[in-house]
């Protein structure tokens, strides 16, 4: 703390008016330090509404205190574990809900990175299968390489590679994996499915001439195999990315075994956490502690409540009043507010 | 909190042992009648809580006075139940750990980085809990009965039966431990 905030913490000793707003939160300085602000937000929380676990006992509150005006004798509550185990529940519930966005954010981030790896496989896999790959295969200089790759950068010649490619990512088994894939990416990734339902268009654009015999020219045989494959193609090298992944799937899946095994050792840990838990043993000690309770109600209070263990730093004085109303306390708390 | 101009009718309403008034009463005052002792005794807290509304309504047809008034009647029987529950405890030779409180503190961030996010996550009940956790006994029920129970220095020097002036040295004190702390997480912030 600097001298400067143990000044301004000085005068709140002898500004009353400064120091009541201060606690009551409402205390406004331009000069106050930094670390008020903190403060001055905890009090305000500690002063807000009421929460929904601090009402489960209404009813069994209420009940019972009506129950008290219409003359029954009552000293305790009867025991509400309904309440308490509603509060838990409630608990429970929210920290499910919270499961559950953390899933859905976490499923849409793979979403997400499924189209980064499908964009990867429908641009990235075809330049390398038909740029690189083919250089290679001749034996180009790699000095030839980058020339041809500039030519190619013009954007108008990837469309015939997705043309062309097909042949590469053919895999049409997993079209139908791919469709939910492509239907949850939908608005994520408009522009990689827009160029393929270009290229649809493009190549079966001469046949499409007859609207009605648009389904037949495309069961039809050989000529439009190699025309109809691409158009598909496009919209099944999404395919690709999950075959890519599934075979990635399977890889995490090896190791798992290994986690498995790790796992044995876990069940040597529980009796660690047993060890940990010898305190339980000591709670069979609670009961018995339960069970005096009953003897506390005689008026054994006064006499040996003494100034034993008294409030410890909460002073004796707090004891001696207490000790003076304690034995009438219940009436006593009645004639309080009276004065 | 019961405007002052209406706490006679309800407090008359609810002496006949009406619903609504016992309703009305109890959802004014059991929040920070509940932070006030969970912030002291966790493990014992509702159960207190409870003990103290019944006191209430026992004596109910015999208060006078205004909602100030109220307030400081319930918090002067909340802490003689408080009272009775540590002599209770002590000749019992319990355990008083409060495993709740280790608990939570981690929860809540106690003693951690009391940053404005931190702050912003903080239930009420946190909230009260790193109030009064850096503070002694003494300055921590002088804070809570000025801040939870919204007492006046007059009032709270009332219920803990010291003079006014012990009262503001208290919460001067406890201020001067709560600079300390958050003065030192701002630095190290």
């Amino acid at each position: 703390m600097s001298a400067r905030d143990e000044m301004w913490v000085d005068m709140t000793q002898f500004d009353h008016q400064a120091a009541d707003g201060l606690w009551d939160g409402t205390h406004r300085d331009p000069d106050a330090p930094p670390w008020y602000r903190d403060l001055r937000s905890l009090i305000h929380r500690a002063r807000g509404p009421a929460e929904t676990h601090e009402l489960l006992d209404e009813p069994l509150v209420v009940d019972t205190m009506h129950k008290v005006r219409m003359g029954k004798s009552i000293s305790r509550l009867p025991h509400s574990p309904r309440a308490r185990t509603l509060g838990r529940i409630l608990a429970m519930k929210a920290a499910a809900a919270t499961t559950a966005s953390m899933i859905g954010i976490a499923t849409a981030a793979a979403a997400t990175t499924g189209i980064v790896a499908i964009a990867a496989t429908t641009v990235v896999m075809p330049v390398v299968t038909h740029q690189i790959v083919p250089m290679i295969n001749q034996h180009i200089a790699p000095k030839v390489a980058p020339a041809e790759t500039a030519t190619a950068p013009p954007t108008s010649s990837v469309p015939p590679h997705h043309v062309t490619a097909p042949e590469l990512v053919i895999p049409r088994e997993p079209v139908t994996p791919a469709e939910p894939l492509a239907a949850l990416v939908e608005d994520a990734a408009p522009t990689a499915v827009t160029p393929a339902t270009d290229a649809v268009p493009e190549a079966e654009a001469p046949p499409a001439d007859p609207v009605v015999t648009d389904p037949p020219p495309v069961t039809e045989p050989p000529p439009p195999d190699p025309v109809v494959d691409p158009a598909p193609v496009d919209t099944t090298t999404v395919d690709p990315a999950p075959a890519d992944t599934t075979p990635a799937d399977p890889a995490p899946v090896d190791p798992a075994p290994a986690d498995t095994t790790t796992v044995d050792p876990t069940p040597v840990q529980p009796p660690t956490d047993t060890a940990t838990v010898d305190p339980e043993p000591e709670q069979p000690a609670d009961p018995p502690v339960v069970d005096p309770e009953p003897e506390q109600p005689p008026p054994a209070d006064p006499g040996t409540a003494g100034c034993d263990d008294g409030d410890h730093d909460q002073g004796q004085g707090d004891e001696h009043a207490a000790d003076a109303s304690a034995p009438h306390a219940d009436e006593s708390d009645g004639l309080t507010p009276a004065g | 909190m019961i405007r002052d101009a209406d706490l006679p009718d309800v407090v008359a309403a609810a002496g006949k042992g009406e619903h609504w008034a016992l309703t009305e009463l109890f959802r004014a005052y059991q929040p920070p009648l509940l932070r006030f002792l969970r912030a002291q005794e966790p493990r014992v807290a509702d159960d207190l809580a409870g003990e103290v509304w019944i006191a209430v309504a026992r004596g109910l047809d015999q208060f006078d006075g205004d909602e100030a008034g109220f307030r400081g009647w319930l918090f002067t029987i909340a802490r003689r139940r408080l009272i009775d529950h540590r002599r209770r405890t002590v000749r019992q030779r319990t355990d008083v750990v409060a495993s709740e409180t280790l608990d939570t503190a981690d929860e809540w961030g106690l003693g951690g980085d009391p940053a404005g996010e931190v702050l912003e996550r903080l239930t009420a009940q946190g909230a009260v809990e790193t109030l009064v956790a850096e503070l002694t006994p003494d300055q921590a029920e002088a804070v809570l009965l000025r801040v939870v129970g919204g007492l006046s220095v007059a009032e709270t020097a009332r219920i803990m039966d010291r003079e006014p002036g012990t009262v503001r040295v208290l919460c001067h004190r406890a201020l001067r431990r709560l600079a300390a702390h958050f003065g030192e997480d701002a630095v190290t912030r």
